[in-house]
Parts: structure tokens; C-alpha cells; sequence
């Protein structure tokens, strides 16, 4: 008996033997929360509830069809016997466990077998404990130890280890430098001042100086060693977190607002950078300056340094109990930081929208709204730091205050020299540097550790699409593609395509054709391995597409995405974007190819060209041109048109049409197109509707079945001839 | 000109209005819904708000399977039994329950995790972040969606209990 989750004993005990399969939900059928399990056997499929009573009851033999239906942030499973009757309702993450269900009841009723879970179905299991891994990230919760993220973010120090260890030296080396002139002011009190003897006052003021000047010399080059490996700390910092961002998912981004990226990239970096290079040596230097001022002070009078030291235990009391909050706070001015910046980063890249429809005041609007919130923030934030600094130096200076007043007590009655107290205070001023240091250090600490958190997220979430240990090779790819049984969903509750089952040649030309919404670039993204399916498997030459080397793959499949993209950069930079080696030649036969060379040369600077951010200065078809040449010259073994040329006149479409035909040619292609007539020289047409395959055939054979194709083209010949034009 | 007049000048018949006097609704004993519409009885049918979040109360999509019957613009002039009817047909498809008090808010290393009670019982919800999981809608409405999910809804935050508040501040 299989069943997904541990059963309560009051439910175990009611089972039947032969049970196949027990799924449990966690809503009642009136969608309130609760335990309820459903339980299928060969004969009957039982709804209990958390003390094992029935709930609902029905036999397998009864049931005339099963179907999951979704709801918003959940589902539930409907079984119908003439009359449609819900028998469970479940929430989100429940469904691939309802889908199988529905799939286990589906098979007994036919006298299947029952087909076993597939292990995609089952979420990620944590490697060291074992225990499911919560969605979106690869780190378990329960083995996950904070120390952790400060001993991954010292590993970024490994590299100038060399250079860290020298600004410590350096940093302890100054410390004790630091600790003399006070020392040494005692000695001026003591032996000069006091006895009004001025014979050693010349020298002891020169070591003064001597003192000052090696101090600075010191904190000069500490100061440029740290900036020195901070800035490649950093660096290294960027470029993981960027490399993370390139390897993940598209699913990742889908989720996501993108543009968001974009400052964490830099600023996430920064903040960790600051703790690690200031930080750390703070720490470091702060604490060996305390710690020598202590065992100064210990030696030259005990009693006097357990006064100064008597609010210290307070001053870590505060900061325990603040932490937290400033904690919160600095990541509530972080988020409202980050809506301020998606939000300009959205209305910039929507300029011509915006213009377009006369906006501007809205999103002006909407940008004060914004600022308004981080404003506030900021005083919130950085109030409240106002507040928590002056009291940690007011607990610092109340030890100092106890100093004046005990020594200066004992001084008056002669017990201590008064170099010593005047020693004293000056120490006392040497830690208030520290302490206060040590509030400054709490936000640094705290921002770091948020930005830690964020980068490492960002490392540490999925790669969906990995290439495997055993990744097969492929350096050069026929062309053959079939796909099993294969079904896809953007979002787990609603499936972009089903049950797609076909095979093409190696070197056939296919037309995908279907509404809008049918599925058809969803089938390409598969093609491509932008995603992979949650269902059945796709083969390349008879090889499962998920173990074939990415490498390879992308290296042998050219694209044109229905959304064209142009990079920053030249005409030539982009027609050349995937083929770094292409030669001139190449890039003008590519831009031959796809009809594109004539208005290149009547740009200003021709091939050389710099088309804008996101190719803003270049017309719809000409953007689509530039990203056929680029396809093209990729010289790919599968190439994939995705209204490829929607954009286009029908004489330049057909001048570009013979040019691929030449170039399709031993190829396998995939050409999806609305406009049908693009898609006459196909070898066959795979007609999608609603994410399934509705027919596949050659133009004349769909024709002739007066299917849905014979619908599609009847209805574009209407409108062509309403028009007034033979399309 | 204002934009509000492309409505009524185009067909009304466009919006699909339901006449109240016309419609019924029930939940049937399977517990789906089924309506009947003038002459016509449908079973089973579907309840969607066109606005969920901001109209929620308003402009009810009532469908039976792909087949949109029309647009209830407003429940209120319904009968009784219909406006229950549709009350729980909504309650069963929107399952995002609402919060009506917040025990805690924890933070942990990498994750929050959220201790509520809402109008159908207690949940916990664990999230990585805030920046990617609580969207705010204005002042005091919240979203709260997991990665796998899963939801809940602060509708007012403002109008919650102390404590519920207290707790709302970690975040807010
Ligand atoms: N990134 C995405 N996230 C969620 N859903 C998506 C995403 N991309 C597409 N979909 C959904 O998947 C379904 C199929 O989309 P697809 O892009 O494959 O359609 P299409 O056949 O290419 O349509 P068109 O002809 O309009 O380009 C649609 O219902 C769409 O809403
Ligand atoms: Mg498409």
C-alpha cells in the first residue's frame, strides 16, 4: 500500500488490506481547515475523517470519470456517477498528490495497472536529514545553522588571506602604538609636571610625536590594504551572485520581479563587502584594543579599572534586546528600497507606454507614493539609530564619570599619583571610540547578514534545469525529435500542454499552428530546455533531451523568440551574438539570408550600427530581420521561428521564406506562424488546441479532413477577401 | 471624452448581464453549484469574482464549464438562497483564507514563519523572504503567498487585535 504521508492510527486501523493508495487533504468539503484522508482501493474510493469515520463513499465501479478541479490557491477532486460530487478539497501544494490520484482511480476503473509516481512528483528531499526541502531552495531548513552563513561569507576572505593577515598586523601593531601616548602623558604628570622638573619634558614630548606620526603612517596603509582586497572581495561577491542569476531557472524569474536584480546584484555585494573588510578588521583591532587598554589599566590600578568597565556588561544587555529590531527595520528600508527601484525601472522601460497614453503625472504619482514610504522608512530607521548611539556613548561615559569621581577622591587623598587618573581618563576616551565603533558595527553586521541571506538565497535556489553528472555529449545532433506522453505547467495547477505525443524527422520542416494561447511556444521552451516537462520525456536522436549536455545542445539550436530582444551593442555584435568566431562574410551572408542587409547599409553606420537598450531604435520587422540573421548564422541543426516573421510585408516575408527554405534544408525545423500561408512549404502541420494535439498532417491532408485547420484557414480566407486582398 | 462612456454606448448585451429576477442559484447535493437562468438549468456551474481583491462583493462570473453564463453585477438583489449559494460557491473557490489574528511572526535564519488564525482555522506558513512572498495593496492589505501556494489574507491590518498588531509590526 502506498501512501504519501503518515497515518493517524484512528484512520490506519479502518483501512481495507488491499488499500492502494491514501492521500491526505487538508481541507473539509466545506474548505475550512482539517485532517481528511482520502483512501482508494481496487473496489472503493473512502473519504475519512481524522477519526476515521466516512465521510463519503462510492465504488470504483460507480465511478464515471474523475477530474481535479482548481481552485484559487488550491483545488479539489471531483467524482462523478451520473452526478458530479466533490470528494475532497485540498490547497496548492496538495495537487500532484490529488493529480495522481486521479490517475490511480482512473486506472482501476479501466483495470489498468497502476502506474507508480513519478519521482519528479515528489518534492526534493534534504540530502543530510532527508526531510522534504521546502520549495525554492536547495537548503534545509532543519540542517541549516546560522554560523554557517558567516563561515561561507569568510570563505570569500580565503583568497587574500595573505593580505587580511597583513592589515591585522598592521592593525595590532598600531593598537599598541595607540596605547602609548597616554602612557606617556601619565609619565609628563608624573615626572615632570607634578615635580616641576622639566629636564626629560623635550624627549617625552618627542616620543609624543614619534608616537602620532607612526599611528598615522600605520592607519594609511591598513586603510589601502583594505580597500585593496574589499574591492576584489566584492568583485568576487558580484560575479557569484551573477552567476548564480544566469544559471537559474526561467521558472525562478517567472515568479519573480526581474528587475529587482538588478541593484541587488550591486548593493547586496556592497554590504557584505563593508562587513567583511571594516567589519572584520573592526572587530579584530577593537577587541585587542580593549582588551590591551584592560590589562593597561588592570596593572596600573584594578579597582579603578572595574569601575570603568562596570556598564559594559549593560551596553551588551541593550544591544541584545535592540538587535532584532534594527534587524527588521534596516530590511523594511531595504524592501521599500527595492519597490522604489522596480518601480522606476518599470516605468523607464514602459517610456513609450507611459508617453503614449499621456501618464506621466500617474507615474509620478506613484513614484512619490514610493518615495513617501521610503522617507519614512528612513526616519524610522535612522531615528531610531540616533537614539540607540548617544545612549551607548552616555553608558560609556557613566563608567567615566565613576572614574572622576572615585580616583579623584583618591588622588585628593593621596592614594594615587594623578598621572594615573589623567591616564585613566584618556584610556576611558580610547574605549568610548571602541564602543561606539561597536554600535556602528551592529549595523554593519546586521546589514551584511541580510545581504548574505539574499545573495545566498539567490546561490542557493535551483537550478531546475542542471546538467546531470552523466550528461550525454552530443556534439552533433541529426535533428530527429519525439516527445512521450509529455505535459508541462507554468503555474502546478493549470497545464500549458498535454499529453503531447508526436515524433519528427530529422530534417523535416513542421508547422505549429493554433489559436492564440494554444500552446505552441510552450512546445518550442520544451524543445529548447528552457523548462522541462512535469510529465513524459522528450528525445533528441532517441536520447532523454533532460541528459543530453546543455552545451551542446544550445550550440545546435537556433531560435527566434516572439519577443525579439536586441542587446545593446552593434548590429553586428548582435547578429553575431551567439557565434563569437563569425567573420564579416558570415555576417553579411547571415543578414542576406534573412533580408536584413538592404536597411542595415541605410543605417548610418551600417553593420556598425548601435541599436538601442532593448533595440528601441529599429523597427518591428527590422528587429525581427536582425533575429533571424542572428538564428541563422548560429547555423543550427534545429531551427525554431516563433513568429518569426509576424511583423513582416507579405513580399518581404516571402523573399526571406525562400531564402530559409534554401537554408532549412537537411534541417529540422519548427515554424510557428498565425499568418498560415507562411507555413505552405511545411512538411507536415501539428495543430494545437488548448494544449493538445488536435490533428497533424500536410496542408492538403488537414484540408481535405475539414478539421479544425480547415476552420483556421477558412477564417483567415474570410477575412483576406473582406479585406479585399487574396491572402 | 470620458472613457466611461465606451460602455453604454456599445452593446449592452456585451457585459452579459444576468437579470436578478431571472436567476437561481443552489448548491446542489454533490456540493457543486447549479443555476437556472430563466428557463435554463445548468449543473454544474462555477462562481468567480471579476475582482477578487478590489470589488469583491461585486460583478460575479457565474460559468458552467467553458461556457460563460453571465456577469451578476450584483448579488444583493438575488434572492436569499442564491446569495448563500453563491457565498459558498466563492468560499470553496477562493482559498485563501483570511487572517483574523496573528499569534507570531517568527524570523529565522533564511525563513519567516507566520503563526495565524484565520476565518477557517489556524495555519502556519513559512516563507524565505518578505521581499518576494507579502505583497501590500494599499494601507493595511496584505498578501501573504507561499512558494508552493499557499496563502492568507490580511485584509485591514489597522482593524486587527493589539497583539495581531504588535506582531505585524516585525514586518510592517
Ligand atoms: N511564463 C509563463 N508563466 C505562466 N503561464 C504561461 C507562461 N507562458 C505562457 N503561459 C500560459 O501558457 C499557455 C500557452 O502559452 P503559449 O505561449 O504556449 O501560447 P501560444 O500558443 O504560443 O500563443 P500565441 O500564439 O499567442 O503566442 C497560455 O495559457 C499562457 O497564458
Ligand atoms: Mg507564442
Amino acid at each position: 500500500m502506498a501512501s504519501l504521508e503518515p497515518l493517524p492510527p484512528s484512520v490506519a486501523s479502518r483501512l481495507d488490506d488491499d488499500t492502494v493508495l491514501t492521500v491526505a487533504c487538508d481541507l473539509d468539503l466545506a474548505a475550512n481547515f482539517g485532517e481528511r484522508w482520502l483512501s482508494i482501493t481496487p473496489r472503493r474510493v473512502t473519504l475519512y475523517s481524522e477519526q476515521g469515520q466516512v465521510l463519503r463513499e462510492i465504488e470504483v465501479a460507480a465511478v464515471a470519470s474523475a477530474r481535479l478541479v482548481t481552485d484559487r490557491g488550491g483545488g479539489h477532486l471531483v467524482l462523478s456517477h451520473g452526478q458530479d460530487e466533490v470528494f475532497a478539497r485540498f490547497t496548492a501544494p496538495l495537487t500532484k498528490n490529488f493529480a495522481y490520484a486521479v490517475t490511480v482511480i482512473e486506472a482501476l476503473r479501466e483495470g489498468r495497472p497502476v502506474p507508480p509516481m513519478a519521482e519528479r512528483d515528489r518534492a526534493p528531499a534534504c540530502p543530510t536529514c532527508q526531510r522534504e526541502l521546502p520549495p525554492g531552495t536547495n537548503v534545509c531548513p532543519v540542517c541549516f545553522d546560522r554560523s554557517q552563513v558567516v563561515r561561507r561569507l569568510l570563505t570569500y576572505i580565503r583568497p587574500y588571506r595573505l593580505q587580511v593577515a597583513a592589515a591585522l598586523g598592521v592593525l595590532l601593531l598600531g593598537t599598541a602604538v595607540q596605547l602609548v601616548p597616554p602612557y606617556l602623558s601619565k609619565l609628563i604628570v608624573d615626572r615632570v609636571l607634578t615635580p616641576r622638573a622639566g629636564s626629560a619634558l623635550l624627549g617625552l614630548v618627542g616620543a609624543l610625536l614619534a608616537a602620532s606620526v607612526l599611528q598615522w603612517t600605520l592607519q594609511a596603509v591598513r586603510g589601502y590594504l583594505g580597500v585593496w582586497f574589499g574591492s576584489r572581495m566584492m568583485g568576487d561577491i558580484r560575479r557569484d551572485t551573477y552567476n548564480a542569476l544566469m544559471a537559474l531557472s526561467l521558472r525562478y524569474f517567472d515568479q519573480r520581479q526581474v528587475s529587482q536584480f538588478i541593484s541587488r546584484v550591486n548593493s547586496d555585494a556592497q554590504s557584505m563587502q563593508q562587513f567583511m573588510t571594516d567589519g572584520i578588521v573592526m572587530i579584530t583591532g577593537q577587541t585587542v584594543l580593549i582588551a590591551a587598554v584592560l590589562a593597561v589599566m588592570l596593572t596600573m590600578d584594578w579597582r579603578l579599572a572595574l569601575l570603568t568597565f562596570a556598564t559594559i556588561p549593560l551596553i551588551a544587555v541593550v544591544s541584545l534586546v535592540v538587535w532584532p529590531f534594527v534587524r527588521r527595520r534596516w530590511y523594511r528600508q531595504w524592501r521599500a528600497m527595492m519597490h522604489l527601484n522596480v518601480l522606476v525601472g518599470d516605468s523607464l522601460q514602459g517610456i513609450r507606454v507611459v508617453k503614449a497614453f499621456g501618464q506621466e503625472p500617474a507615474e509620478r504619482g506613484r513614484y512619490s507614493a514610493a518615495n513617501l514610504d521610503l522617507i519614512q522608512q528612513n526616519v524610522r530607521t535612522d531615528g531610531m539609530w540616533q537614539g540607540i548611539f548617544p545612549l551607548f556613548s552616555l553608558l560609556t561615559g557613566f563608567g567615566g564619570l565613576l572614574v572622576w569621581y572615585f580616583g579623584g577622591e583618591q588622588v585628593v587623598h593621596q592614594k594615587i599619583p594623578l598621572g594615573t587618573l589623567i591616564a585613566f581618563i584618556a584610556y576611558i576616551g580610547m574605549l568610548l571610540g571602541p564602543l561606539q565603533w561597536f554600535s556602528q558595527l551592529i549595523n554593519w553586521v546586521t546589514n551584511a547578514m541580510a545581504a548574505a541571506d539574499r545573495v545566498f538565497e539567490v546561490i542557493d535556489a535551483p537550478r531546475e534545469i542542471d546538467d546531470a553528472a552523466t550528461a550525454v555529449a552530443m556534439p552533433s545532433i541529426r535533428g530527429h525529435v519525439r516527445f512521450e506522453g509529455v505535459t508541462f505547467s507554468y503555474e502546478s495547477h493549470r497545464s500549458a500542454v498535454t499529453e503531447i505525443e508526436m515524433e519528427i524527422q530529422a530534417g523535416e520542416m513542421i508547422g505549429l499552428v493554433g489559436h492564440s494561447g494554444a500552446g505552441k511556444s510552450t512546445l518550442i521552451n520544451l524543445v529548447c530546455r528552457f523548462y522541462d516537462p512535469d510529465q513524459g520525456t522528450i528525445y533528441l536522436d532517441g536520447v532523454d533531451l533532460r541528459t543530453v549536455r546543455q552545451a551542446d545542445l544550445h550550440r545546435q539550436v537556433g531560435v527566434v523568440l516572439q519577443e525579439t530582444f536586441l542587446f545593446d551593442g552593434t548590429v553586428a555584435e548582435n547578429i553575431g551574438y551567439a557565434n563569437r568566431q563569425a567573420s564579416r562574410q558570415d555576417i553579411i551572408r547571415a543578414a542576406k539570408i534573412a533580408n536584413a542587409h538592404g536597411f542595415i547599409m541605410r543605417l548610418q553606420d551600417g553593420y556598425d550600427t548601435r541599436v538601442g537598450e532593448r533595440g528601441q531604435r529599429m523597427s518591428g520587422g527590422e528587429k525581427q530581420r536582425i533575429a533571424i540573421a542572428r538564428a541563422v548564422l548560429h547555423n543550427p541543426r534545429l531551427l525554431i521561428l516563433d513568429e518569426a516573421t509576424a511583423s513582416l510585408d507579405t513580399e518581404t516575408e516571402r523573399q526571406i521564406q525562400e531564402a530559409l527554405a534554401r537554408l532549412v534544408r537537411g534541417r529540422t525545423t519548427f515554424a510557428i506562424a498565425h499568418r498560415l500561408s507562411t507555413l505552405r512549404h511545411a512538411d507536415r502541420l501539428i495543430v494545437l488546441e488548448q494544449g493538445k494535439i488536435a490533428e497533424i498532417g500536410t496542408h492538403e491532408e488537414l484540408l481535405r479532413s475539414r478539421g479544425v485547420y480547415y476552420r483556421l484557414v477558412q477564417a483567415q480566407r474570410e477575412l483576406s477577401r473582406i479585406r479585399g486582398v487574396e491572402g | 471624452m470620458d472613457g466611461a462612456d465606451i460602455g453604454s454606448e456599445a452593446d449592452p448585451s456585451l457585459l452579459n448581464l444576468l437579470e436578478p429576477s431571472s436567476l437561481r442559484v443552489r448548491v446542489g447535493p454533490g456540493g457543486l453549484l447549479q443555476a437556472w437562468v430563466g428557463e435554463l438549468s445548468y449543473r454544474p456551474v462555477e462562481v468567480q469574482q471579476a475582482f477578487p481583491r478590489s470589488d469583491p462583493g461585486r460583478f460575479l462570473v457565474l460559468s458552467h464549464g467553458e461556457v460563460e453564463l453571465g456577469l451578476i453585477e450584483d448579488v444583493s438583489c438575488l434572492d436569499a438562497e442564491s446569495v448563500r449559494a453563491l457565498e459558498y460557491g466563492l468560499r470553496v473557490h477562493y482559498l485563501i483564507p483570511r487572517v483574523t489574528r496573528i499569534q507570531r511572526i517568527r524570523q529565522e535564519p533564511g525563513r519567516w514563519t507566520w503563526d495565524v488564525i484565520t476565518d477557517r482555522g489556524p495555519m502556519q506558513l513559512t516563507v524565505q523572504n518578505l521581499h518576494d512572498h507579502l505583497e501590500t495593496i494599499g494601507s493595511g492589505r496584505m498578501l501573504l503567498t507561499t512558494e508552493d501556494g499557499r496563502g492568507c489574507e490580511i485584509v485591514a491590518a489597522g482593524s486587527l487585535d493589539r497583539h495581531s498588531r504588535r506582531q505585524l509590526a516585525k514586518v510592517w
